[in-house]
């Protein structure tokens, strides 16, 4: 008898490989995207399952959530769920029109099918028992200035990438901003506020920003850390935009600022480091710590106003 | 069966589902969806692999590694739809047909 544990993976890998599989193949838009966020959905169990509840925080948040969002707004945008008549989408076949498709699909699902079984088999045959680099992180987690091995990893031990990261976010704002300059964002919501959604928002944000505060400081010694605390602020201040809030004007222009707050906030705590005779992000020895939270809480408020400048409309878009 | 193994062949499973739609698929919106599949199944390869340590807990970098993915994910996601909005825009078409077809 297979444990229940065993059981409940075994379902859970199903359901995830099933979801994917009915969100790609749907004909009908609207039923994928919703498919896929379920799939988001349990994707994070599946990370709870795996003991990474940091991916877990992030993935609920910004893997379901956020993501959904913008792929419902786009779909609100190409407007083809509202074209008279038009009904559900017709998803074509890049094979179609080429007279063999049969013998086309076949041969791709023939190599993607191939492909899984030599990387399963690869899989399974080199799966030993490592090392990692776990003992290398559980031997340094005590000069790290936090105790959380993951945020010690991307704020301390590989801040360059962090740094990076940030930047590739700030960089994808730049593009979206400037591919949208053209199109003019209606001024104001296109009806009436729905009042059950304006007093789910008024309710709702306020412990967003406290769960997101609690995020940033618990992910020092716990599961958490600026970037789960931004994708929940962030979607709090998508929320306040769908409920019609409207920022005034002087935050309007301190909103560019906050962008790019968190990458300039590293940057010049990379330079500053190095120019002090310490390498790249190395922080001075007993103050780790302090200089983590500081970026920390940076790089969270500049993730939120990032993922939320992201999310173009702030009317509700997708289904009529 | 282990969970390790299990989740790094559904990893595996959903990689090369994506991999499939993405070519398989003309609707730009599907290609994206497709690519984020892809990238779930890396992650999930990814994460299960660093399970395998000897102590208690799984090994923090590789979950570094994806919490900085999804972060990308998100943002690439982001900008691949302002495209598909543009392409749309200019030519009346979620799609990248040259001969127009429907």
């Amino acid at each position: 008898m297979m444990p229940l544990s065993t059981l409940f993976d075994a379902l859970l890998a199903a359901l995830l490989v099933a979801l994917a599989w009915g969100a790609l193949s749907s004909r009908d838009l609207f039923r994928s995207i919703v498919l896929f966020m379920i799939f988001g959905i349990l994707s994070a169990m599946a990370w709870a399952r795996l003991d990474a509840p940091d991916i877990a925080l992030a993935e609920a948040a910004i893997g379901a959530g956020l993501t959904g969002i913008l792929l419902l707004d786009t779909l609100g945008a190409l407007g083809e769920r509202n074209r008279p008549g038009a009904g559900p989408v017709r998803e074509t076949d890049a094979f179609a029109g080429w007279g063999r498709w049969l013998t086309l699909r076949n041969a791709v699902l023939g190599a993607s099918v191939f492909g899984a079984g030599v990387a399963a088999a690869a899989a399974a045959s080199g799966l030993t028992d490592g090392e990692g680099l776990a003992a290398a992180v559980a031997e340094s987690i005590g000069e790290a200035g936090v105790s959380n091995p993951v945020t010690a990893v991307l704020l301390n031990f590989r801040g360059y990438d962090t740094l990076l990261e940030v930047g590739v976010m700030l960089l994808a704002v730049i593009g979206v901003l400037s591919l949208r300059a053209t199109a003019k964002a209606p001024a104001s919501p296109a009806g009436p506020l729905d009042p059950q959604l304006s007093a789910y928002g008024r309710l709702m944000a306020p412990v967003m920003v406290l769960v997101a505060g609690y995020l940033l400081y618990a992910g020092a010694h716990a599961p958490g850390g600026a970037f789960q605390a931004g994708a929940v602020l962030g979607g709090a201040l998508v929320l306040l935009g769908l409920c019609g809030f409207t920022p005034p004007g002087r935050l309007q222009a301190a909103n560019r600022g906050l962008l790019v707050l968190g990458f300039c906030v590293f940057l010049l705590a990379a330079v500053a480091l190095t120019a002090a005779g310490y390498s790249l992000l190395e922080y001075p020895a007993g103050r780790a710590g302090l200089w983590i939270f500081w970026i920390e809480a940076a790089l969270g408020l500049s993730t939120a106003f990032l993922l939320a400048e992201l999310v173009s409309s702030r009317v509700p878009g997708g289904r009529p | 069966m282990s969970a390790t193994i299990l989740f790094s062949l559904t990893g595996i499973a959903l990689f090369f589902i994506g991999l499939f739609h993405l070519i398989a698929r003309e609707h730009l919106l599907k290609k994206i969806l497709a690519a984020n599949v892809m990238g779930s199944g890396v992650f999930l390869v990814l994460v299960s692999l660093a399970r395998r340590t000897d102590g208690p807990y799984p090994d923090p970098v590789p979950h570094a590694l994806v919490l900085t993915g999804i972060v990308v994910t998100v943002s690439a996601t982001a900008l691949a739809l302002t495209l598909l909005r543009r392409i749309h825009k200019e030519t009346g078409e979620p799609t990248l047909s040259e001969d127009g077809r429907e």
